[in-house]
């Protein structure tokens, strides 16, 4: 289906998440730890779409999704929010995140908001 | 168009003002059908004007004839003549014209074309033109009419069926239990909206502000969220990715006691989006689930009161003291209130999440609207006092807040549940499964040791079984007319083996039958006396090295050693000689004897003399002892000495 970057500081969170997309028959290309990693690995993997974990160290998931959009305006990108939906969701939707997932998540709703921002334009 | 008085320009005969005037009378006997000719002066430019009708009437004056006819023209033509440009409109043509003497209204107006004469328009030429024009015109407008008019009936057809159809669809909408309302990117909700939404707000929503609307269901911050996101969504081109935006609307709020369920659905409309948002009471639902949480929550209590029946008997305890004498210590020293309401907070909130910890969440929840008072306080200082904070805290009842809580745990579990003593149950059957492996892996002293303590859990215990004795007392003391107070068992804690005190126990009751019948007064006797009317018992167990002391007293009217002996002497248990070398002590311990009884006539409850003597032969039996010790009017005292089982058993088995 999908090559998908993983962009998460939690080691429990990218497990879970990489179960669910690769039992969604996706592919995990490549997992980084926070943001500055995350545009690293962008780049050298340019995946078709990247996971990005809200809250991180070194740097958050708000201005990580800048530089990813910065790099490719077209790059799809699906925030994880740790924080519920509120302003933040609000402000990476307005900058161009293809979708969010709110924290605790579940397989059925991680996989739904990929295939909505897979499909989106 | 600007339709000018180019067309209706005509040619005209033109003579010379020295012409005779009977040239002109030729050239109108000529030609009939001239109205008049123009005259001109010897510079070609319009000098004056003759029209038929009027050079007839001067020539018909007297002697106009022999006047005029041979004389030059210039004498009987009209000098006011009208010229005017042949750009000019018709309008302007028809104000200019009429606006002359009524004589020369008539008359032709000469026309100019860039300042040189061209011709002239009669004016009954210009009538018939215009005439004709206004014919046309009317004709146009009749054709137009009738367009109209045609169109008119079309658009009314139209609109009767749009009309229908929104009727229509509004029986649909209304008839169904659901608010229906859109609107577009400027949020005015449009008039087409279903009548349960006016029911949901309570007014009619039409062309309202649907940001407004929203204001007083929702806090600041969503309120903030519903406005921000409505600009993104309609702002988004991508359908798709506005789409993604409903997700941050509000799913739900509460509108008085209703709790409305709200649902969002993008419509492309044209060129513009309109959002569609639909309201569904879930009150029902909400209420239900409630429900079916509160009775989850109460069976959480249960479970957390059976798991930590004494913490949460503590917890109520220290809770209760804090309240009823702890915070007002707080408020005695000299201190700021506003360190003293800090004080107050952080013990209460503590206390919450005791409370929530144990599951009682009720009883958290009246904690944390004491805490929100208090952090108000905290705020506003001004005006706070001692007295005040005092004052407030007398306000505050623990019971009423754990109340709800407490009820749930004595409905479940018993009124006395987290009174009575931490208690296991464990089936017998294990207990001998134990014992039986314990006898399998020791021996000697360490299986006796061993399997005696084990046997140990299983004893009775027997403040219990003394604590059970007070429904018996109360009982008798109502068929007896007495009132008695109820006891409980106050020192150590007594196990025993039931097996081997089982002559004991039973014969106990004697002791208290004893009590109730003997000891304690009737009532009226008692406040003759200046006792209160309900006499009390006593019961107190101490433990020894090897054995424990039982003490059951009572304050009635304790034991006449006179009359006991006189009854011992009567009864042949003492001679007189052998009484009066007794001591007082003696003498009153004579009740145990067999066959003695204080009272004259044997009565059903006590009085055979049998009862107290068969207690303390199985006290003895047990190798134990009692004895009685009374003074007038104050009380008795009954003093049991029993081997402790416990200790005994360890060493003899």
């Amino acid at each position: 289906m999908a090559n998908i970057l993983i962009v998460d500081d939690s080691g429990m969170s990218r497990k879970k998440l990489k179960t669910i997309l690769e039992n969604g028959s996706h592919t995990v290309v490549g997992e980084a730890q926070d943001g500055l990693e995350g545009i690293e690995q962008f780049k050298t993997l340019a995946p078709d779409l990247v996971t990005l974990d809200v809250t991180m160290p070194n740097m958050d998931g708000i201005s990580c999704l800048e530089s990813l959009l910065a790099i490719d305006e077209d790059a799809r990108v699906v925030m994880i929010s740790a924080l519920g939906k509120g302003d933040t969701m609000l402000e990476a939707l307005n900058l161009g995140a293809a979708n969010y997932i709110t924290k605790p998540f579940e397989a059925e709703q991680v996989l739904n908001a990929i295939s909505d921002a897979l499909n989106m334009d | 168009m600007k339709e000018t008085i180019a067309s209706l320009v005509e040619t005209v005969r033109v003579f010379s003002i020295k012409e005779p005037g009977n040239a002109i009378h030729q050239h109108f006997e000529d030609n009939p059908a001239s109205n008049g000719i123009v005259v001109m002066d010897n510079d070609g430019v319009p000098a004056g004007l003759v029209m038929r009708t009027h050079f007839y009437q001067m020539i018909g004056t007297q002697f106009g004839f022999s006047i005029y006819m041979n004389r030059p023209v210039e004498l009987l033509m009209k000098r006011q003549i009208l010229c005017l440009d042949i750009e000019l409109d018709l309008a302007q043509f028809g104000f200019q014209t009429m606006n002359r003497q009524e004589d020369d209204v008539y008359d032709y107006v000469l026309i100019m074309k860039q300042g040189i004469f061209c011709g002239i328009v009669s004016i009954s030429n210009f009538l018939m033109t215009m005439s004709e024009m206004k014919q046309r015109q009317i004709e146009l407008l009749n054709s137009q009419q009738k367009i109209l008019e045609q169109a008119h009936i079309q658009e009314q057809a139209l609109r009767r069926e749009i009309e229908i159809k929104n009727r229509s669809i509004k029986k649909l909408l209304d008839n169904a239990d659901q608010g229906f309302l859109s609107f577009q990117q400027d949020l005015r909700i449009y008039e087409e909206y279903s009548s349960v939404c006016d029911d949901i707000f309570d007014r009619k929503i039409a062309h309202l502000n649907f940001g407004c609307l929203m204001e007083p269901f929702l806090d600041e911050k969503q309120h903030g969220l519903l406005i921000n996101t409505l600009k993104s969504l309609f702002r988004q081109k991508n359908k798709a990715r506005a789409k993604v935006f409903l997700s941050l609307l509000p799913s739900e709020f509460r509108a008085g006691n209703r709790y409305i369920n709200i649902r969002y659905k993008i419509i492309a409309f044209e060129e513009n989006r309109i959002l569609m948002v639909i309201l569904t009471d879930i009150t029902d639902k909400k209420a239900l689930e409630k429900k079916q949480d509160q009775e989850k929550n109460n069976i959480k209590l249960v479970l957390s009161a059976i798991q930590s029946r004494a913490e949460i008997r503590d917890a109520v305890a220290d809770a209760r003291r804090f309240f009823s004498r702890e915070a007002a210590g707080l408020l005695g020293q000299d201190r700021p209130v506003q360190e003293m309401v800090k004080d107050l907070f952080r013990e209460v909130h503590t206390m919450k999440g005791d409370f929530a910890l144990r599951q009682m969440h009720d009883t958290a929840l009246n904690l944390h609207s004491l805490e929100d008072r208090l952090s108000v306080m905290m705020e506003f200082p001004e005006g706070r006092s001692v007295n005040r904070l005092k004052a407030f805290l007398e306000t505050i009842c623990f019971d009423r807040m754990v109340k709800k809580d407490l009820d749930v745990i004595h409905d479940f579990m018993g009124a006395t549940f987290l009174e009575s003593d931490n208690r296991i149950n464990i089936n017998a059957h294990r207990i001998e499964a134990l014992v039986d492996a314990v006898a399998n892996r020791f021996s000697g002293e360490d299986r006796q040791f061993l399997v005696h303590h084990i046997n140990e859990l299983t004893w009775p215990s027997l403040n219990g079984i003394l604590t059970g004795y007070n429904d018996y007392i109360q009982i008798l003391a109502l068929k007896l007319g007495k009132s008695i107070g109820g006891f409980t068992v106050t020192g150590d804690n007594v196990y025993i083996d039931r097996s081997r005190y089982a002559g004991f126990l039973k014969t106990i009751i004697h002791m208290f039958r004893n009590i109730v019948d003997h000891g304690i007064e009737k009532p009226e006797d008692r406040s003759e006396k200046g006792k209160d009317e309900t006499g009390r018992i006593q019961c107190e167990i101490l433990k020894q090295d090897t054995c424990f002391t039982l003490t059951i007293s009572d304050d009635g009217k304790g034991i006449d050693p006179d009359q006991i002996a006189r009854i011992a002497v009567e009864k042949g248990i003492y001679s007189t000689a052998r009484v009066s070398a007794l001591s007082r002590s003696e003498i009153i311990n004579t009740i145990f004897m067999d066959s003695f009884s204080t009272k004259q006539q044997v009565n059903m409850l006590s009085g055979r003399g049998v009862g107290l003597a068969a207690l303390r032969g199985e006290i003895e039996a047990l190798g134990g002892s009692i004895k009685v010790d009374a003074v007038t009017d104050y009380g008795t005292c009954f003093t049991i000495v029993l081997p402790d089982t416990a200790t005994k058993n360890s060493r003899q088995d």
